[in-house]
C-alpha cells in the first residue's frame, strides 16, 4: 500500500504527518519547535515539486509513505490520482490522506510568510509553532489512517 | 509491447479535445478532401462524448476507447492551469509502476490555437489528430 499524505505545498502538515506515521516523531508526548525545524523536509519544498509524490519511508507494516503538494487543486488532483489508479486496476494500492484540515491559521500564515513572502526566518518558526498547536489533530489523523489501512498480504501471511 | 496512452487535454470548456479524441477513434467522420470545411454545430458537439465541455470533471482522466494501433485514448479536462495535473498524472503513473514515457499529453488548445471560425477549428483539430497519428506511427 502507498500512503500519500497531501496538503497545499508538502512543506508542513504532510511532512509532520508522514514523520508521525513513520515514528520519527512521537505519537505521544511533547514535540518542540527545534525537532520540527530539524526535519529535512520541513518548510523546504518549492512549487516545482508540487504534483510529485515524495517518498518518505516504509512503516512497520511495509506500507510506503509519501508526501504530496497539490497547491489549490486538491479536488482535481485527487480525481486525477483515483481515476488513473482505477484504470490501471491499482486503486486498492493507494491510500490518500488530506492533512490540510488538521492545521490551523498559524501554520498557514507561517507557510505563507516563509514560502510566498520569502521571509523564512519569521515564517518557518511560526509554521512550526502552528504545527505544535495542531499536533493533537495531526496525531488523530495519522492514528486513524494507520487503523484504516488494509492489512497487507505479507502481514496477513504472518 | 507497452500500451501507449494518448491523453488529449484541454481547459474543459468547449469541444476541442473531445472532438480530437472522437476523430482519433473514428467516432466522427473526417471531412473528405476537396469538400468544404465542416462546421462544429451544437448537434455535432452534442453527439460526441463530453463534446459540450467537461468543466465539472476537472482532473478526471476519461477513457474513451482504443485506437487502431492499440493505443488508449483519454480525455483530461485540466482547467486553465494544468501543469500540476499533468505532472501529477505522469508521476502517479510512475508511482504505480507504469512507464511515464508511454503517456503522451496533447494540449489541444495550444496546438489548435484560437481559430476565428468554427470551420477553421474543425480543420485544425483534424490536422492535429493526423499529426498525432503520424507521430504515433513513428513511435512518437
Amino acid at each position: 500500500m502507498k500512503v500519500i499524505y497531501h496538503c497545499y505545498g508538502r512543506a508542513h502538515s504532510s511532512v509532520v504527518a508522514a514523520h508521525l506515521h513513520l515514528g520519527s516523531l512521537p505519537m505521544v508526548g511533547p514535540v518542540n519547535i527545534r525537532q520540527l525545524l530539524g526535519l529535512a523536509e520541513f518548510d523546504r519544498a518549492d512549487p516545482s515539486q508540487w504534483g510529485i509524490p515524495h517518498f518518505m519511508g516504509r512503516d512497520e507494516q511495509g506500507n510506503e509513505v509519501y508526501i504530496l503538494g497539490l497547491n489549490s487543486q486538491t479536488a482535481a488532483g485527487l480525481r486525477a490520482i483515483t481515476s488513473l489508479a482505477w484504470y490501471l486496476g491499482k486503486n486498492d494500492e493507494v491510500f490518500l490522506c488530506n492533512t490540510l484540515p488538521a492545521v490551523g491559521l498559524l501554520t498557514r500564515l507561517g507557510g505563507f510568510t516563509s514560502k510566498k513572502l520569502g521571509l523564512t526566518t519569521i515564517g518557518r518558526p511560526l509554521a512550526a509553532l502552528g504545527i505544535i498547536l495542531s499536533l493533537r489533530r495531526l496525531r488523530h489523523l495519522v492514528a486513524w489512517t494507520k487503523r484504516n489501512l488494509p492489512v497487507s498480504k505479507t502481514e496477513e501471511a504472518k | 509491447m507497452k500500451i501507449k496512452r494518448i491523453i488529449y487535454h484541454w481547459s474543459g470548456r468547449g469541444p476541442v479535445a473531445p472532438l480530437a479524441a472522437a476523430l482519433h477513434l473514428g467516432l466522427v467522420e473526417p471531412v473528405p478532401s476537396g469538400t468544404a470545411a465542416r462546421k462544429i454545430t451544437r448537434k455535432l458537439a452534442g453527439g460526441i462524448p463530453f463534446g459540450q465541455g467537461a468543466g465539472r470533471e476537472r482532473g478526471t482522466l476519461i477513457f474513451l476507447g482504443t485506437g487502431e494501433s492499440g493505443e488508449e485514448v483519454y480525455l483530461l479536462p485540466r482547467g486553465k492551469e494544468g501543469k500540476l495535473l499533468l505532472t501529477l498524472v505522469r508521476e502517479t503513473a510512475r508511482l504505480l509502476g507504469e512507464d511515464p514515457e508511454t503517456y503522451y499529453f496533447i494540449d489541444c488548445e495550444l496546438r489548435t490555437g484560437r481559430p476565428p471560425r468554427s470551420q477553421e477549428l474543425f480543420r485544425r483539430v483534424e490536422e492535429l489528430v493526423l499529426a498525432v497519428k503520424g507521430e504515433l506511427l513513428r513511435g512518437l
